[in-house]
């Protein structure tokens, strides 16, 4: 399985990458929204899962998100916003734009992992 | 030292004037009562969760003008909307490459300079993060910036706040202080 991290802080990036790794996920990077859909483009349908900050420069976790959800070839890849952006209106926001989950920060490696193990069992539609 | 809400209810009360205090300067200082619980809980709770070091409010009070060692490295985050204002973070050299490096996950010998400002943005853009998110639960609307980081020893003051002090909250981690500074005004 293979996850797509979107976070434009290089440190925390490192941290999640080094969880995922551990928890046997291969991983790809982009430090901004327009890296994240060269990523897209360049690994398409080999990309399992977005994780996906909000507030970056360049372009936001949340426009990154939108496009994705109006480009059929990528709309049906899962999204776990992992953002600092606790507000409801916004998690509201996220979700009604097609977010498949949310994670508000801070949290520990281990959550992420977690996080990321459920949604990808979801998606593949095990039967538990 | 006391315990969390002796240190900032201390800080709350300080400038008071005794028994004769009128009604408005209670309730600001309820507000400001509030605001340093915010921030400091926002700041233990960050810290402690992308670290895993115990963080302790040694210390909270008023300040003035802009007391700030040349050797610390800052980060701050200016708040707009329904409350206006910068919050800031500021530690010593050494504990920041200690935090950057557990944040990292622990890898020291591949930490650079960029990467120990990377940490320190990190974490006031967390706390910023959470400090916001707290004040919506109280109906405050308030938007966020990307962190402005420095190693200069100087925060870059929010244009908005005309107080003449910040407020500052010490914290101790990992054998050493680090001291977080804010101020927040209502917005008319």
């Amino acid at each position: 399985m293979k996850v797509l991290f979107v976070e434009d802080s290089a440190l925390l990036r490192r941290a999640m990458v080094k969880a995922v790794h551990e928890a046997g996920y291969k991983t790809v990077e982009a430090e901004n929204g327009m890296e994240a859909l060269a990523r897209l483009r360049a690994h398409g349908p080999t990309i399992n899962l977005v994780v996906l900050d909000w507030n970056m420069p360049v372009m936001s976790g949340y426009e990154v998100l939108v496009k994705m959800r109006s480009q059929e070839e990528y709309s049906d890849i899962p999204v776990l916003m992992a953002t600092s952006d606790g507000v409801e209106e916004d998690v509201k926001k996220a979700i009604k734009a097609g977010a498949t989950g949310y994670l508000v920060k801070p949290f520990t490696p281990e959550a992420l992992v977690k996080q990321i193990a459920n949604i990808l069992k979801s998606n593949t539609g095990s039967v538990s | 030292m006391g315990s969390f809400r002796e240190i900032t209810d201390r800080a709350t009360n300080s400038g008071a004037t005794g028994s004769g205090m009128c009604e408005r300067r209670r309730h600001e200082s309820t507000k400001r009562g509030d605001f340093f619980r915010i921030v400091a809980e926002s700041t233990c709770e960050v810290i402690t969760t992308i670290t895993g070091a115990v963080v302790v409010l040694q210390e909270a009070t008023t300040i003035g003008g802009d007391a700030v060692s040349p050797h610390e490295i800052m980060a701050c985050m200016k708040l707009s909307g329904e409350l206006s204002g910068t919050i800031g973070v500021g530690f010593d050299p050494i504990l920041a490459r200690d935090l950057a490096t557990r944040i990292a996950g622990g890898e020291v010998c591949s930490l650079s300079r960029k990467d120990i400002l990377d940490g320190v943005g990190e974490i006031i853009n967390q706390v910023s993060g959470r400090v916001r998110t707290v004040l919506s639960l109280s109906r405050y609307q308030v938007n966020i910036d990307l962190p402005l980081i420095s190693d200069s020893g100087k925060y870059v003051e929010s244009p908005l706040c005309d107080l003449p002090h910040y407020y500052t909250l010490i914290f101790e981690c990992l054998n050493r202080r680090f001291r977080v500074q804010f101020c927040l005004i209502e917005s008319n």
